[in-house]
């Protein structure tokens, strides 16, 4: 049998026995705050400003021509540890894409807003928002759907959000998108995520 | 049989084997991209590049060389991880990737990719080429495929297996140099039933079913070992599902039968289990109408009439029960009156199909005929049907028409017909009880095929819930009507 050697407490002092100077201790400190500086936030009407790396509700970002930017490719839906991610997938006809999310939930109330999902994403399509009120009457509304996460976007597109940078992931050449850092990106692998488009075609004729 | 040493490993390969093949008996991966073991060798991708030492000309001589066309050989000894070959494999990687889009999110072969597995295991990540890539629309071939052409490594494998294997040639590589590109000849789409293997088969993402576009991404799929019901050879298949349903289904090595492939009737079969005329519940008839009932109700009134006279019985079995259907069902009939069941036969018949490569379809479109034929000898035909006859019938039949209008005839005749079955179909419409049953995909049991082959296959989704599987009806039967006879034919204690 393993034997383990526990350091008992030293015995308390006299001082601590006296039970009354660590009491004045703690009223000291009580007192410096009363007369501090005041961290308390009057919410809802005060709210607490966030580092722009919070991790707060997802949107689901646009393109240049106010389409869903999402490929429906699940990755973020693989790496979600809570499962939570549901997407559906469905064929359109644009000139550069066919593949876009016919459903895509997020069931914020069994998100544990970890971020993976943003980490995951090769098309930056999805971000995650300094919002922190999840307010809703019921479970069923706590999911949101394609609707709802393209909504938040067109709320907070102005805000600087956490996105795949952040993790350092790097979106090069997504049609109409810049390389979020293009010298990192000449290191990388075979860069290229997302469908050559038709343009780049004709360039290339 | 050739003896030698792979990795270090000593192998015996059966005689004409090649170097991949010997190195998987050994348990070594070769990665490879146009080799196929169904389709003739033609050592195009250069992927499969391995070090070979062998005497030449008296002395032992090293070189690298391709292993799908070199035959396994006594005494050579084999290197998979030697420094040449991973800059061989890496280089080749790296020219395959020149021109791919690398579209994996959007691509439905992601997860089962053999080049982006390879790229994982044996490349380096790193591409020099500067220039503008290749672009190339997707195109639809006919037969519901469809080339995403940038994805294409120019493998040549679906070129070689319409040729070769099924014989019709609709594929072909047009253009040259970095024109090559997998074409049809204008006018002439993809136009045979083998056309569904093509996805299986290409390495890549570039051949694509239509039926399975976007439908899932593949690491979210539960293969579930099945067989197919669509005729009587039996192939061996992999039912995909998710979200409890079936998404796709695949084809499962069986040398004995179809070997690697399986034909599109079978394999675009598992739609009839969502289809829209399902049978969902349970219905009795009233008047001319069948109105919908429940289980108990129905059971009832079908356990009263075989009950008032059982010497007046037939009970029928169909062509599509697995074998332990059609065994509770003759033992149904022992207990009622101590002789065999009556079976219908299945009216589907077509021409045997075969093709060049080997692979056979079999003309009896339901899958159990032998087995089903063996248990109920009796064709529904050579027995006495009157209008004092009570007629129970397993059916169960998962193809429209499968009973001829002869054998609907003769079931009409008959005073009372309980029918068990899947879909609503001409039998159901003239039954006085229909009790939904369950289909091949939502219960276990076993096929045997044209040949005897026996094979056992598992549940792949949950059922409507509402049905009930035969055998389980057949026991329940069974009960019902024992208590009923040995209390007199009275009520039910
Ligand atoms: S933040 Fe984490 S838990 Fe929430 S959806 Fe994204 S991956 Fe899932
Ligand atoms: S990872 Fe990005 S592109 Fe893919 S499904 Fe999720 S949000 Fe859409
Ligand atoms: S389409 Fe697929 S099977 Fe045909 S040559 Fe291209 S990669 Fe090979
Ligand atoms: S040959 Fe028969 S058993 Fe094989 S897949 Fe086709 S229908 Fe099914
Ligand atoms: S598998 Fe050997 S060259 Fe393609």
């Amino acid at each position: 049998m393993a034997t383990i050697n526990v350091q008992r407490p030293e015995r308390l002092t006299l001082a601590e026995r006296l039970y009354l100077p660590a009491i004045l201790n703690g009223l000291r400190l009580t007192w410096r705050h009363i007369w501090g500086e005041r961290v308390t936030l009057q919410y809802p009407e005060e709210e607490r400003q966030f580092k722009r790396v919070y991790r707060g509700v997802h949107r689901l970002n646009k393109d240049d021509k106010g389409r869903v930017k999402c490929v429906a490719c699940e990755m973020c839906a693989a790496s979600c540890p809570a499962h939570c991610i549901t997407i559906k997938a469905t064929e359109v006809e644009w000139p550069e894409r066919d593949k876009i999310p016919k459903i895509f939930e997020i069931d914020e109330l069994k998100c544990i807003f970890c971020g993976y999902c943003v980490e995951a994403c090769p098309e930056d399509a999805i971000h995650m928002t300094r919002h922190y009120h999840l307010i809703a009457r019921s479970r069923e509304d706590m999911i949101f759907g394609l609707d709802k996460l393209l909504a938040i976007y067109d709320e907070t597109k102005e805000q600087e959000v956490l996105r795949g940078v952040d993790f350092g992931m790097t979106h090069a050449r997504i049609p109409g998108k810049e390389a979020a850092n293009p010298d990192e990106v000449q290191k990388l692998a075979y860069p290229v995520v997302g469908v050559v488009t038709k343009a780049e075609t004709q360039r290339a004729q | 049989m050739p003896t030698m040493v792979i990795d270090g490993r000593e192998v015996t390969a059966p005689p004409g084997a090649n170097l991949i093949e010997a190195a998987k008996l050994a348990g070594i991966e070769i990665p490879h991209f146009c080799y196929h073991p169904a389709l003739k060798v033609v050592a195009s991708c250069r992927m499969c590049f391995v070090e070979v030492t062998q005497e030449v000309r008296g002395k032992p001589t090293t070189r690298l060389t391709t292993a799908c066309n070199t035959p396994a050989a006594d005494g050579m000894v084999v290197r998979t991880d030697t420094q040449p070959v991973k800059k061989a494999q890496n280089d080749i990687l790296e020219f395959l990737l020149i021109n791919h889009p690398v579209d994996c999110p959007v691509c439905d072969e992601a997860g089962e990719c053999k080049l982006q597995d390879y790229a994982f295991a044996y490349g380096t990540s790193s591409s020099r080429f500067a220039e503008h890539r290749r672009f190339r629309h997707a195109k639809k071939l006919g037969s519901g495929i469809r080339l995403y052409t940038n994805r294409c490594i120019l493998c040549d494998r679906c070129v070689r297996f319409l040729r070769d294997f099924v014989g019709t040639g609709e594929l072909s590589v047009t253009d040259m140099g970095n024109g090559n590109e997998i074409s049809v000849f204008p006018g002439r789409p993809i136009d045979n039933v083998l056309a569904g293997n093509l996805p299986e088969i290409c390495p890549v993402g570039a051949l694509i079913a239509e039926d399975f576009l976007f439908k899932a991404r593949v690491w979210n799929l539960r293969p579930v070992d099945s067989v197919c019901p669509g005729c009587s050879r039996g192939c061996a298949t992999f039912l995909d599902v998710k979200d409890n349903e079936v998404q796709r289904t695949r084809a499962r090595e069986n040398q004995a039968i179809n070997g690697y492939f399986i034909c599109d009737d079978g394999r675009y079969l598992y739609h009839v289990i969502r289809h829209e005329t399902r049978l969902e519940h349970p219905a009795v008839r009233e008047g001319d109408q069948l109105r919908e009932s429940n289980w108990d109700h129905a059971l009832d009134v079908v356990v009263s009439r075989l009950a008032e006279s059982p010497e007046r019985v037939v009970i029928l079995l169909s062509p599509f029960l697995t074998e332990e259907e059609a065994r509770a069902g003759a033992h149904l009939s022992r207990v009622l009156h101590g002789s065999v069941p009556g079976h219908v036969p299945n009216a589907l018949r077509e021409a045997p199909v075969s093709f060049p490569g080997g692979f056979a379809i079999d003309g009896d479109k339901a899958p159990n005929s032998a087995f089903v034929q063996n248990m109920a000898p009796v064709p529904l035909q050579d027995l006495v049907v009157t209008k004092d006859t009570v007629i129970l019938f397993f059916n169960s039949s998962l193809r429209i028409g499968s009973v001829s209008p002869r054998d609907a005839e003769i079931l009409r005749r008959a005073g009372f017909v309980a029918v068990i079955d899947v879909l609503w179909n001409d039998i159901t419409a003239l039954a006085d009880v229909v009790l939904p049953g369950r289909m091949w995909a939502e219960k276990s049991g076993t096929f045997s095929n044209s040949a005897g082959m026996a094979q056992s296959f598992g549940a792949a989704v949950l059922p409507p819930p509402l049905t009930r599987d035969e055998s389980d009806v057949i026991m329940d039967l069974t009960q019902r009507i024992t208590t009923r006879i040995s209390t007199g034919g009275g009520a039910i204690p």
